[in-house]
């Protein structure tokens, strides 16, 4: 059985400003976790590869460049290409979540958020992910 | 409730507390850009800094566990998208519509 790998640094792209520290103290207070925030899929491009997240939480729905454009830029970037991206959406639906599996997402979290369940689902997410 | 969880509530009851003192400012903030779309005659332009406001407090909204509040702004949000998106048209009964929706986010429970 391989173990599961540590999961201590998470890469948090949101736009609104109250979910960015919602998010980002559940992340930290409750999970323990080091988490960046970007508030665009811009600053998410150019700070990730500094950060080196283990996980990038990514938001739908964003100005300018959403999240689904956002995975497919990061992918271009080799020392992204295979850093485990989960979604982060309102109203999803079935076929939505498929077809973001499909864009190589690990899993889709839907909004809002439970502040007080968000470290155990990324963490379940990410043992699932490890365990397949 | 272990200490981690017990610290993270108290920060979210701070942030709630401020999210609900705020509102009124945010929602004075949402009439106002409402006022500035029908006075630029309702361009896209003019549309999206309403639509951005009106999006971020659904999410907010919803998040700090304004249910109702939340779910009002989302339709106003989706009612602004259709005009964004170029699949309704400005008219009466549209701008009444709007209307409605922009007060029913004052009367929010």
């Amino acid at each position: 059985m391989t173990a599961i790998p540590h999961l201590e640094k998470i890469l948090y792209v949101e736009d609104e400003p109250d979910i960015q520290e919602v998010a980002r103290l559940a992340l930290e207070l409750a999970g323990g976790f080091e988490v960046e925030v970007c508030g665009s899929g811009w600053e998410a491009l150019r700070v990730a590869p500094d950060f080196h997240p283990d996980l990038i939480l990514l938001d739908v729905m964003m100005p300018r460049m959403d999240g689904p454009t956002t995975l497919q830029e990061l992918r271009k970037d080799p020392r992204l290409a295979r850093t485990p991206v989960v979604f982060m959406t309102a109203k999803v639906q079935a076929h939505e979540i498929d077809r973001y599996i499909e864009m190589g997402a690990l899993d889709v979290i839907s909004k809002p958020i439970d502040p007080m369940a968000l470290s155990d689902t990324v963490r379940s997410i990410w043992a699932r992910h490890h365990d397949e | 409730m272990s200490n981690q969880d017990a610290n993270l509530e108290s920060e979210l009851d701070a942030l709630r507390g401020a999210f609900a003192s705020g509102l009124a400012q945010r929602l004075e903030g949402i009439e106002r850009a409402w006022q500035d779309v029908e006075a630029a005659d309702w361009t896209g332009e003019a549309m999206m800094p309403l639509y951005r406001v009106v999006h971020s407090l659904a999410g907010a909204g919803a998040t700090f566990g304004f249910a109702e509040l939340g779910n009002r702004a989302q339709a106003l949000a989706d009612e602004l998208r259709l005009y964004l998106d170029g699949k309704r048209e400005k008219s009466g009964e549209s701008r009444e519509r709007i209307d409605g929706l922009v007060a029913a986010l004052g009367q929010a429970p």
